[in-house]
């Protein structure tokens, strides 16, 4: 290996992913600060640590893998193909499997450099023994799950060639097969409960261990090849819906494609019917979003009966909706019209701004509408009133799952304005929408403290007053939309707006530090 | 000579579409050699393919005695190669893109680039995402000439460029054809390539339609125009003699063009009592290039400056 070469090529790979690394590490190290914090001001007090506290930590250290893992595979492969650096890259005499090695270092590397500081925090303050118990085995197997998510965004991304067709493509595909993965192999159990069992169980579990690690090896091996392959032939196969616009868009580019409006055979000339055109395109995609959350709710329908750990699929469930579907819903709004300034074409042709946007909300907002009713039916039914004690009515479960989705919609909605990169803007969405919650839940928490002495997480007034916050978080954004959507489309593209987004992170992150004071 | 790009009868497919069919080419060392055609033609796939990025269906490749789907790497330590729409990271600065790339070539390459980048008046310190679209055209071409490839490979290389760094751009890959070295270049821009190529190729929905040397082509086809008294008559048999590549009636005057016209034929057309202003000139390649591609003739303009044959 010519390790000139490599350097290069690692140093190339390194820059691109090195400021989002070191932000998450940033953030989450500071949200292990105060958390210590908080269990040393406790301690003072001789008050319990919060299990809430505790319970963030725990779930922080086990998601870092899947955030470096959507991370690395988005930055060194969707946006080097998206932005077509790639074809510079693959034009010099440099070999692919250099390219495959620096990937894989870098992934590595990012997540030591998140994770060192995260356990050094950590171990100043051990977790309880609730969460020690199982949390090296844990953390395995959220490793070993995280490598998965790389495995399946990359093969994804590498076939389709637009990063959100293959980012959501790639996240359904892992969903799938994770629950597919539980349903028919019920031996495959996680944690020290599968060796409770009789030793014909324990034999069945190698078995299923050897066959999950078997499709693991088959899932690097076609990931590999189409690196390669794509690496060699320069990008410009197609596989779906070739000739379906101009040549000036990539074949392939299934959702960006439908939701932008760009000059094409078609090319609607007048004002109204670029907006008509705007509206249209943008339900394509839309609805390709709904049957990817029906197929997940229909598998989910099917296959929870077989799962030893309703619990934690019912989380997962949740967790795809509110931290992947509701906001890439939302940043399908603006963010497609990002890229290569396609908003310009509307603009030119006398689109109003305040027009536009209303047609692109309208949209988005009735997507979350229709895919809470989705999981209303399908995951609530099911679970909610199981998990949700103060739910006395579907109505109040459908008004829980209806305000936060809402709420995070319009987030992605705002952070699409904001970011003209949409990795950018997802990972801004979903931190705004985790850390947000979590300081709103924490003063409401606090509220009912101090006025109910018997409050408990889950407390029907925390629900309420939670329904509050989405409301008035919803009620913000749109403000911010309508006041950022004609500097965006006219004037100067919202520059500020990232720098908006970084000031309201600070703010959140400097809540949480007067929470804990107060 | 041994050429430096020599294709026999090569044809690609995508799907059922036949996208090249049945391509020969013979590309020989130390010329400018111009590939012209229509969008759609087939150019960017004849390139790819000669860089290694697809196999053809069938015929063979070989550039500078490599086999470019065998050995895609050795080509490209040999090739310099400018796409169409080069996207370089755009948050390096115009000397780490030198610097990355100066890793997969021998040394010298940093050097000659700042070089070429001085030529080029490009700002070394300013981060790509700040350059213009023509600055970014011209950072393509000094990382590609910066090695000193054998062969220059150049897909629509002055699209964007100013027409002073246009002229300068086009004076240097003649000189460097002078130097013994490739420059293979496909363009639009008809006129600029006609000052500067010594061979050329026309293209046209995935057939070379002529290959070989400029002037040959120039020499050999003309363009013969003449108007008829009464359209009834019937034409000379002279005409029927003629190797005509193109047609064009536009009501009573005739334009076509035409291979091996003699001076004889134009006499005798011209002393026809049916025939009146006949001319015969030497077509511009443009003109020569539509004749190829389209069917229809440009007529020969009364104002044309250029020398009638007879």
């Amino acid at each position: 290996m010519n390790s000139t070469a490599f350097n290069r090529v690692f140093w190339k790979d390194w820059q691109q992913i090195q400021t989002p690394v070191f932000v998450v590490a940033a953030l989450l190290c500071t949200v292990q600060a105060i958390l210590i914090a908080d269990g040393f001001f406790r301690l003072n007090w001789l008050m319990p640590r919060s299990m809430i506290s505790s319970g963030f930590l725990y779930k922080m250290t086990l998601i870092v893998p899947f955030l470096m893992a959507a991370i690395v595979a988005g930055a060194l492969i969707s946006q080097e193909r998206g932005r077509r650096t790639w074809e510079w890259s693959s034009s010099l005499p440099v070999p692919w499997y250099l390219n495959v090695i620096s990937q894989f270092v870098n992934w590595l590397l990012a997540l030591v450099i998140t994770l060192t500081p995260m356990f050094a925090l950590a171990s100043v303050f051990p977790l309880p023994d609730i969460y020690v118990k199982d949390f090296v085995n844990q953390f395995a197997n959220f490793l070993l799950i995280g490598l998965e998510l790389v495995i399946w965004l990359s093969i994804l991304m590498l076939v389709f060639k637009e990063s959100v067709t293959g980012m959501m493509l790639g996240l359904a595909a892992f969903v799938f097969y994770e629950f597919a993965n539980r349903a028919f192999s019920p031996f495959i159990l996680w944690g020290d409960n599968s060796f409770q069992k009789s030793p014909v169980d324990w034999y069945l579990v190698q078995i299923g261990y050897i066959l999950r690690s078997t499709l693991f090896i088959l899932g690097v091996i076609v990931s590999i090849c189409l690196f390669r392959w794509r690496w060699t032939s320069g990008q410009e196969y197609r596989f779906l819906f070739p000739g379906l616009r101009s040549n000036e868009v990539p074949g392939e580019a299934l959702i960006q494609n439908w939701n932008s409006v760009l000059p094409s055979r078609e090319q609607p000339a007048e004002r109204k019917m670029v907006l008509f055109h705007a509206l249209r395109s943008m339900a394509s995609s839309q609805i390709t979003l709904i049957a990817i959350v029906m197929f997940i709710a229909v598998l989910y329908w099917l296959t929870i009966v077989r799962l030893w750990d309703r619990q934690t699929a019912y989380g997962i469930a949740l967790t795809l909706l509110y931290g992947g579907i509701f906001p890439t819903t939302g940043i399908m709004a603006f963010s497609p019209d990002q890229f290569g300034n396609r908003f310009r074409f509307m603009a030119d042709r006398g689109v109003g701004p305040i027009g536009f946007a209303i047609i692109r909300i309208a949209i988005a907002l009735s997507t979350a509408t229709f895919i809470v009713l989705v999981a209303w039916l399908f995951y609530g039914r099911i679970d909610g009133f199981d998990h949700w004690e103060p739910f006395i009515s579907a109505t109040d479960l459908w008004i829980a799952l209806w305000f936060p989705a809402i709420a995070v919609t319009s987030l992605g909605v705002f952070a699409s304005l904001c970011f003209n990169r949409t990795p950018m803007a997802f990972v801004a969405t979903c931190f705004a929408a985790g850390f947000g919650t979590m300081i709103y839940l924490t003063f409401v928490g606090y509220g009912n403290y101090l006025i109910l002495p018997d409050y408990y997480p889950g407390h029907k007034s925390e629900y309420f007053f939670s329904t509050l916050g989405s409301v008035v978080a919803t009620v913000t954004m749109m403000m911010f939309i309508i006041a950022g959507v004609r500097r965006w489309m006219i004037v100067d593209r919202f520059a500020g707006g990232r720098w908006f987004f970084s000031a309201w992170a600070t703010v959140l992150i400097a809540s949480m530090a007067i929470v804990i004071v107060t | 000579m041994q050429p430096v790009i020599e294709i026999r009868g090569v044809t690609k497919r995508f799907g059922k579409k036949t996208v090249l069919d049945n391509v020969t080419l013979s590309v020989p060392r130390g010329t400018v050699f111009g590939l012209i055609g229509e969008n759609g033609a087939g150019k960017s796939t004849l390139i790819r393919g000669l860089l290694g990025y697809h196999k053809f269906n069938s015929g063979t490749v070989s550039v500078s005695g490599i086999n470019p789907v065998k050995a895609p790497l050795a080509l490209r330590r040999k090739t310099g190669y400018v796409s169409d729409a080069p996207s370089f990271y755009e948050w390096m600065k115009v000397i780490d893109v030198a610097w990355y790339a100066a890793g997969f070539y021998p040394d010298g390459f940093l050097d000659r680039f700042c070089v070429l980048a001085t030529t080029f008046e490009l700002p070394q310190a300013t981060r790509v995402r700040d350059l213009s679209k023509g600055m970014k055209s011209k950072l393509a071409l000094a990382l590609a000439m910066a090695f000193q490839p054998e062969l220059l490979v150049l897909d629509e290389p002055t699209s964007g460029l100013d027409p002073v760094v246009r002229r300068s751009f086009l004076e240097s890959m003649a000189e460097t054809a002078a130097e013994g070295r490739t420059v293979f270049i496909s363009s639009h821009q008809i006129h600029e390539l006609e000052r500067i190529v010594d061979y050329i190729a026309i293209l046209h929905k995935g057939e070379i339609k002529f290959a070989g040397p400029l002037d040959e082509l120039k020499n050999d086809v003309q363009l013969l125009s003449f108007s008829q008294r009464d359209p009834l008559v019937a034409l000379p048999t002279a005409i029927d003699k003629l190797n005509i590549l193109r047609r064009q009636t536009t009501g009573r005057t005739l334009a076509m063009l035409v291979r091996g016209l003699t001076n004889d034929t134009v006499e005798q057309l011209s002393r026809h009592t049916n025939l009146f202003d006949v001319k015969a000139i030497r077509p511009s390649l443009e003109e020569l290039y539509v004749g190829f591609t389209r069917d229809s003739v440009v007529l020969p303009s009364h104002s044309s400056s250029r020398t009638e044959v007879a």
